[in-house]
């Protein structure tokens, strides 16, 4: 029962959410210089006028509104204006699973290498500065930079994968992307997971299994690690809300059709309907990722539950 | 080991029979009336054949067309279509087809973009306002179609080459407005669509009813956005066929490929323009000494570099002149002069371009060069695409403002009509009654060369812009591709080019 109240509760403040993102985003795009149908040729006033009145350009901005929102509740987004040969949940559909899928492989990814290096290395102070320090500098290295070094190395000079490009049935397009994407929260990952060990070596349940005469080994993975993983699960939501803003760059660079790309042309092509729909399905997409992490969080944390 | 488990993972990648082309973004439509964008055109032309096209000398030749006849008063035009014509779907193509689809362009409804290159037509003009006056497009025979014009236009049939004038069939577009899907879009172009994955892939298979089976059996249309990663994926083997090459890599490149790089003097021009509503820009001579301070050769070759042409014209081609460097400052330093300034009193110039690197370095080399040779100061303004297009045309704030211009066509009229009074994109201000009169007269075909040259001197006479250079195509070609020709529109119909290996022991090179 208290379970389902919160979750009305949530989803009636994603709603508003929602809703005011929408408006600003409308708001927004009528402020900015430049739009939709702005180009280098010269286009008949009627042509534009049908455009503009096929898009709602021309109403204001109340309307426009109302009519976005009646639309997006029936599920129709409308056309893009960029593309107007796709409906914006079309592209939306085909490029958010994209997205999500190179985004929570990345994770896996970063989550499965960083736990097991944290716990062989957190007893060891040597490693553990190397470690630190390793962490600082490639955090520094932009993705930017990264995408194309990988691709030098593994498609260029070894030409084990490709280069680019992006197939649901061809695995291999996705290994550098992700490998990409997770290289920095691997990171982030092994300098939060090393301090929490750290600190949780210092508990007293730690002390006591240390006490107890238990194999170094055992009480990091049996006693201090569970502690250091809850601690860290806090990070989860930052680490998702990366991953999606970071896929934009990652996207751009491999020429992969997902939802960071249509996010960035979208503002750029002052594409209002596409916009709009990414913007809309980001934040959904980020609050949802939240809650499973706040509600995992305290599964494992029995602390986070008293507090609630 | 590990190599060959992977490759054997790998099977569509540059597989032999599929033609793998860059295309640069993704295309914004493939519905013929509404597309604008130069990767969608290049994509169209495999999928539709207008009644002509252009080919890769420059003239104008019949394609869907196997004849026309030109009334003597230049308004009248007869097409003969072929008789062989047909769609994906097998039907025959019709006059009412191209009737159909030339109505469908003029409707205000339909958005199309490049509506405007058909306003020669009798009503067109009128039709794309809202009115629905009779347009005047007959198809007196099932293979026979009758235009005529309201005032001759010597470029006319080029017009007609382009993506707007593609004969799309009534019963695809009565499919609503996206029609444009595989297995729903119909087309009497060499390839078919076959598959669309929005900002990756466009497939294209070879039309089965076309009248001469294109050689290349699947094209592989990749969206490629950025020069340097497309560079890499070709280096990498997955591409046969690149739509560009990074800035300033063509003297590498050379050295690393050789003839595989194609580079070609496209029909297009990079210049700057004045926009002479600004009150310190009024004065024609600080505008002809901020012309002559400028190096081309400089530019072109240190910073473009990639093969580009400096230009002292209006027009592509037009014969470059190389004028001593130190004649051309101090002819500079004199018209300075004359204009009323010394290097102590000199203005300070705003240069407006849009968001680029090339434009940003083409911006630094330009406001050294003006304050060297004339001590003239430059703020450099860059803006995002969408609204340096809307300040450029409003012509409220620009002073120098960068621009650049792709022939459409071939036919001069293309660079020239942007200059007449009033003229939607005319952004410099620029207005001669004298000028708009020859440029009449280029469009109506009358004497048309010295027409021509008479609008081009009047135009680089009253500096109202600064030509800089002309653009180049640059392509990278596989070895296993043949076929592939320099085209001055860089129209590269797939159907043009072929596997050298396909016709056995036959090879190009």
């Amino acid at each position: 029962m208290k379970w389902l109240n919160r979750l009305a509760l949530r989803a009636a403040g994603t709603a508003v959410t929602l809703l005011i993102l929408v408006a600003v985003c409308l708001m927004l795009l009528r402020a900015v210089p430049g739009g939709p149908l702005d180009t280098e040729r010269d286009m008949p006033t009627a042509v534009r006028a049908a455009i503009e009145a096929q898009y709602g350009l021309n109403l204001p901005f109340t309307e426009q509104f109302t009519r976005y929102l009646r639309n997006a509740i029936d599920g129709r987004l409308g056309p893009s204006m960029q593309y107007p040969d796709f409906d914006v949940e079309e592209l939306i559909a085909i490029s958010a699973p994209i997205t999500i899928t190179l985004g929570l492989l990345a994770t896996l990814l970063a989550l499965g290498t960083a736990i097991p290096i944290a716990a062989a290395i957190a007893a060891e102070p040597l490693a553990l500065q190397a470690a630190r320090t390793g962490t600082l500098i490639m955090l520094a290295v932009p993705k930017f930079v990264l995408a194309p070094v990988l691709v030098l190395i593994f498609s260029l000079s070894l030409n084990w994968l490709p280069a680019g490009g992006f197939a649901w049935n061809q695995p291999l397009t996705w290994v550098l992307p992700v490998a990409c994407l997770a290289l920095p929260q691997f990171f982030v990952l092994l300098r939060v997971l090393i301090e929490n060990l750290r600190a949780a070596m210092e508990k007293s349940p730690v002390i006591a299994a240390r006490a107890r005469g238990y194999s170094p080994m055992r009480v990091v993975t049996r006693h201090a690690l569970p502690l250091a993983l809850a601690q860290t699960f806090g990070f989860f939501g930052p680490i998702l809300v990366a991953l999606l803003t970071g896929s934009a760059v990652i996207e751009q660079v491999f020429n992969i059709p997902g939802l960071g790309r249509y996010l960035v042309q979208a503002a750029l092509n002052r594409d209002f309907t596409l916009l709009i729909g990414c913007v809309v399905t980001v934040a959904t997409i980020t609050i949802i990722a939240h809650f499973l992490v706040e509600t995992l969080q305290e599964l494992f944390d029995p602390r986070m539950r008293a507090r609630g | 080991m590990i190599r060959i488990v992977l490759l054997a993972l790998l099977p569509a990648f540059a597989s032999a029979q599929t033609l793998e082309r860059g295309n640069g973004p993704e295309p914004d439509s493939l519905d013929p009336h509404r597309a604008q964008g130069l990767s969608a055109q290049q994509i169209l032309r495999d999928l539709y054949e207008p009644l002509v096209r252009e080919n890769a000398s420059g003239e104008a030749e019949l394609a869907a067309a196997s004849g026309v006849q030109v009334s003597d008063d230049g308004l009248i035009y007869t097409f003969q279509l072929r008789e062989d014509g047909r769609y994906s779907d097998g039907q025959l193509v019709t006059a009412e087809d191209f009737k159909a689809s030339l109505e469908r362009a003029l409707d205000p409804a339909t958005g199309a973009a490049y509506g405007a290159m058909l306003r020669p037509i009798r009503g067109a003009s009128e039709r794309l306002e809202g009115n629905k006056v009779p347009l005047c497009i007959e198809a007196p025979e099932t293979l026979t179609l009758r235009i005529c014009l309201s005032t001759p236009r010597a470029d006319f049939l080029r017009r007609l080459s382009l993506p707007v004038a593609m004969p799309v069939p009534r019963r695809n577009f009565e499919h609503g407005a996206r029609f444009t899907r595989p297995g729903v879009l119909i087309g009497n172009g060499a390839y078919v669509l076959s598959e669309w994955v929005p900002q990756s892939t466009i497939v294209l298979t070879r039309n089965p009813h076309f009248r001469q089976p294109a050689p290349i059996e699947r094209v592989r249309y990749h969206v490629t956005e950025d020069a340097a990663h497309e560079l890499k994926r070709f280096t990498a083997g997955e591409l046969h066929l690149t739509e560009t090459i990074p800035p300033g890599q063509a003297a590498r490149l050379r050295t690393q490929f050789g003839d595989r790089l194609h580079i070609a003097s496209a029909y297009a021009t990079f210049f700057l323009g004045f926009n002479l509503r600004q009150p310190e820009l009024k004065n024609p001579a600080l505008r002809e000494a901020l012309s002559l301070a400028i190096d081309r050769d400089i530019l072109t070759r240190h910073i473009t570099g990639n093969g580009e042409l400096p230009l002292y014209g209006v027009l592509p081609n037009s014969s470059a002149q190389t004028i001593d460097k130190a004649a051309r400052e101090a002819d500079a330093r004199a018209r300075f002069a004359a204009a009323g300034f010394a290097r102590e009193t000199a203005p300070t110039i705003e240069l407006r371009y849009n968001t680029s690197l090339v434009n940003r370095r083409l911006g630094l080399a330009i406001a050294a060069m003006w304050r060297e040779v004339l001590g003239v100061q430059t703020r450099l303004r860059h803006e995002e695409w969408r609204s340096f297009v809307v300040s450029r045309r409003e012509a409220r704030i620009t002073q120098v403002f960068r621009a650049g211009w792709f022939g459409d066509y071939q036919d001069p009229v293309n660079f020239l009509e942007p200059f007449t009074s009033d003229h939607p994109l005319n952004a410099t201000g620029f207005a001669d009654a004298e000028f708009d009169t020859l440029v009449a007269q280029v469009a109506t075909g009358i004497d048309a060369e010295n027409a021509i040259s008479s609008a081009e001197q009047r135009l680089l006479h009253a500096n109202a812009l600064i030509p800089l250079f002309q653009y180049t195509s640059k392509h990278l070609v596989s070895e296993q591709i043949c076929g592939f020709a320099a085209h001055p529109l860089d129209h590269h119909p797939s159907s043009s080019m072929r596997f050298c290996e396909q016709r056995t022991g036959e090879r190009d090179k």
